[in-house]
């Protein structure tokens, strides 16, 4: 989180409303996202999202079908490890 | 009751939909009636729903994705559609199924009218007969809720929430999270299934009379950053003298178009500003909001008093590389939640400044609205945030210490280009290859001079008790100098400044429509300016629907690229400005005539951008299909052009 309260030169109170108490809700959103320090991507993807150019579409089924199969197999082996190891899978 | 949104094209995983790479939708063909934040996205007979653009609107979500009109089992067959203004349209359809009366012409018709509001979409049906016997039917109405959110939706993906509703007096309220709609059909049968709410009337239309019942759905979203402006619009149409038609017709659609384009922030509901476009950017830009009070100043200084002002409140304050905040500087663009892309895992914050242009330009606006009447006082008030413009242009503007101003995303994960064309392939080689960042685009320094310098003549004239502005012109006239050393190239099209400087500091040669915004702005010298105004009036330049963003010599020409030969109605604008302003009329009003021509085949409602082929071989100028529309700078634009033709 940035330190927001650092003094600039021109700091100032002349236009009504300072900028903290601008948008409180936004402000709540701002410190929600700044905790994320681990956020990477393509660069165009974001270019083009961003502006209005024409996209190119995005991958994102195709991306995560691969990603849902893998889980079948990481649920299977969850669920027979559970039973070996006398855990019940239902309640009585 | 709870819902989800069964009707949805979503191609969500784990739905059962096949795994197709969704497509952001296209809008060219779709009918908009808006009145920010709201907006309804049509097909041309009224039906919302055909495609993932359709909707119902208000701020980034879209509430609902369906509305359809039935009569009796029947589908009214679209005959036209006749906008009233920006924020009402009556669209028109046949029923020829129940209309039975043996003659040859129709004579029962089912008019819609839909009227937008700030939070409310309203929807008069009106059954007319003209035959000799009693209609006995039914008027039905599907609504599908939706709450998807924007950025999927530009995505082509629809990843629409749950809902509940709860049954009120002669309607419905559904809730998801904090949006509410309240939907109300009085004298009407409203029940759900399916995911839809269903509105039904029974309805006997006597022997040539008509019937009307009205359907209302008002919206409310706490979390909403921007809002209706609490007042109304004071402006007037400029008086111009021209026997053009087509002026006028332009400046009176523009004006409905940016009045139900203005928005405010919560906490200063009287400061008012221009949402970017419809439907992708209902929110504040710093660029656009500028450019538009900018261009809108022949018309009125109040939109840019509020903007400025606005934009004074966010100024940066502290460094912060994963936003782009800077002390100083003015920002890129407000959302009310972090901008995330489905799919990528990439977030952009709600307040972003990846811009390297906005600051400048806010100083010009300051500078050019004083010039037009706004108030000492108003400009006083701001002068602390104009010290802070200008010493973010002077230092951070600059990241590699050259003197120029550019920019780089530190984060990767950013805007690659972060001037007013901000596509990833916007900056290029006359060869095609794209040009590697820190990037120092030429307009850029030729807005910093001019900020600079009219920042020195507002503190001379006003005052702030520093005395230095000699040294801020003294920095003005070196990036002059530095400019004219650096930046002019030759090639086979003539000699001229280059787009921008790339990371090794050379000039990348291709011929764009930047230049044209480098005219009056004081960065280029007579002869110089005389040189770019006639470049571009060449057939190479200007399409004769306006001037393309790049020259059709260079490898990486294509009409419909979006930055790489299509024409912007606000590029072709800004260029006549400067041609004006540098008194080069017979070249500025060589430029306005295309945007006239290409205004008459928009019907006077210019979009964001339109392909670059040209007017001779093109009897109309080819839509770009997302591109926005209304569109603020679009609009605005016909102000420099009424301008150009009446000097």
């Amino acid at each position: 989180m940035t330190d927001r309260s650092t003094p600039v030169p021109w700091a100032h109170e002349q236009v009504e409303g300072a900028r903290g108490d601008v948008l409180p809700v936004l402000e709540r959103v701002v410190a929600l996202h700044r905790g994320d320090a681990e956020l990477t991507t393509p660069r165009k993807g974001v270019a083009s999202l961003a502006s209005g150019q024409l996209g190119e579409g995005t991958p994102y089924p195709l991306q995560l079908a691969p990603a849902a199969i893998m889980m079948i197999s990481v649920a299977v082996k969850f669920f027979i490890l559970h039973v070996e190891s006398g855990t019940p899978v239902k309640g009585p | 009751m709870t819902s989800t949104n069964p009707t949805s094209e979503t191609t969500r995983p784990g739905d059962d939909e096949p795994a197709v790479r969704p497509l952001q939708p296209l809008l060219h063909d779709s009918v908009v009636v808006l009145r920010a934040p709201t907006q309804a996205w049509s097909a041309e007979d009224g039906d919302i729903g055909a495609t993932v653009i359709h909707g119902i609107y208000h701020g980034d979500t879209r509430v609902a994705a369906g509305l359809r009109v039935r009569v009796g089992d029947t589908d009214p067959e679209a005959v036209s559609v006749a906008p009233r203004g920006a924020t009402g349209a009556t669209f028109v359809s046949l029923v020829r199924e129940i209309d039975g009366h043996g003659g040859a012409d129709p004579r029962v018709r089912l008019e819609r009218r839909r009227d937008v509001s700030a939070g409310s979409v309203v929807e008069r049906l009106t059954l007319s007969s003209g035959v000799d016997h009693t209609i006995e039917t039914s008027l039905v109405v599907e609504l599908s809720p939706d709450f998807s959110t924007m950025s999927s939706l530009k995505a082509g993906i629809v990843d629409g929430a749950e809902w509940s509703g709860e049954p009120i007096e002669d309607g419905i309220v559904i809730s998801s999270g904090s949006v509410t709609l309240r939907v109300t059909a009085p004298g009407a049968v409203v029940s759900t299934a399916d995911g839809k709410v269903r509105v039904s009337w029974p309805l006997d239309v006597p022997p040539h009379a008509s019937e009307s019942r009205e359907l209302c759905v008002a919206i409310t979203d706490e979390s909403l950053v921007v809002v209706a402006p609490r007042g109304e619009v004071s402006w007037r149409a400029p008086e111009g003298t021209t026997s053009d038609p087509r002026v006028a017709r332009w400046v009176a659609a523009a004006l409905a178009d940016l009045d139900a384009l203005r928005l405010a922030l919560p906490d200063h509901p009287d400061d008012e500003f221009l949402a970017a476009g419809a439907p992708w950017f209902f929110t504040l830009f710093g660029r656009d909001s500028i450019w538009a009070a900018r261009l809108l100043l022949p018309v009125t200084t109040d939109i840019a008093a509020s903007t400025l002002r606005i934009l004074a409140r966010l100024q940066g304050i502290a460094h912060d590389p994963e936003s782009a905040e800077q002390p100083g500087k003015i920002m890129h663009e407000l959302r009310s939640a972090p901008l995330t892309i489905p799919g990528e895992g990439v977030t952009l914050p709600p307040v972003y400044y990846g811009t390297v242009d906005a600051t400048a330009l806010w100083v010009t606006l300051l500078a050019d609205a004083y010039a037009a009447g706004m108030s000492e006082l108003a400009v006083t008030e701001l002068l602390p945030t104009l010290r802070g413009c200008l010493d973010w242009i002077i230092q951070p503007g600059d990241n590699d210490g050259d003197g120029f101003l550019d920019y780089v995303d530190l984060t990767g994960h950013g805007l690659a280009n972060q001037g007013w064309k901000d596509s990833g392939d916007s900056i290029q080689w006359r060869d095609g290859r794209l040009a590697e960042g820190p990037i120092a685009l030429c307009e850029v320094q030729g807005y910093a001079y001019e900020a600079v310098m009219a920042g020195a003549r507002l503190l001379e004239a006003l005052g702030d008790g520093r005395d230095d502005t000699q040294a801020l012109r003294s920095w003005a006239a070196d990036l002059k100098r530095r400019f004219a050393e650096a930046y002019w190239v030759e090639t086979p099209e003539g000699r001229y400044p280059a787009v921008a400087l790339d990371a090794h500091k050379r000039p990348v040669d291709s011929l764009t429509s930047n230049i044209g915004h480098l005219l009056g702005t004081g960065i280029l010298d007579a002869e110089e300016e005389g040189t770019v105004a006639t470049l571009l009036i060449g057939p190479s330049m200007s399409s004769g629907f306006g001037l393309r963003t790049l020259s059709t010599e260079a490898a990486g020409y294509w009409p419909l690229s979006y930055h790489g030969g299509s024409v912007w109605t606000h590029d072709t604008a800004i260029a006549i400005a400067g041609l004006v302003r540098s008194g080069h009329l017979e070249q500025a009003r060589v430029l306005s005539e295309g945007l006239l021509t290409a205004a008459e085949r928009f019907s006077f409602r210019m979009p964001e951008l339109y392909s670059g082929d040209a007017a001779d071989e093109f009897s109309s100028p080819t839509p770009y299909p997302a591109a926005c529309r209304p569109q603020a700078w679009s609009a605005a634009a016909a102000f420099a052009v009424q301008t150009a033709v009446t000097s």
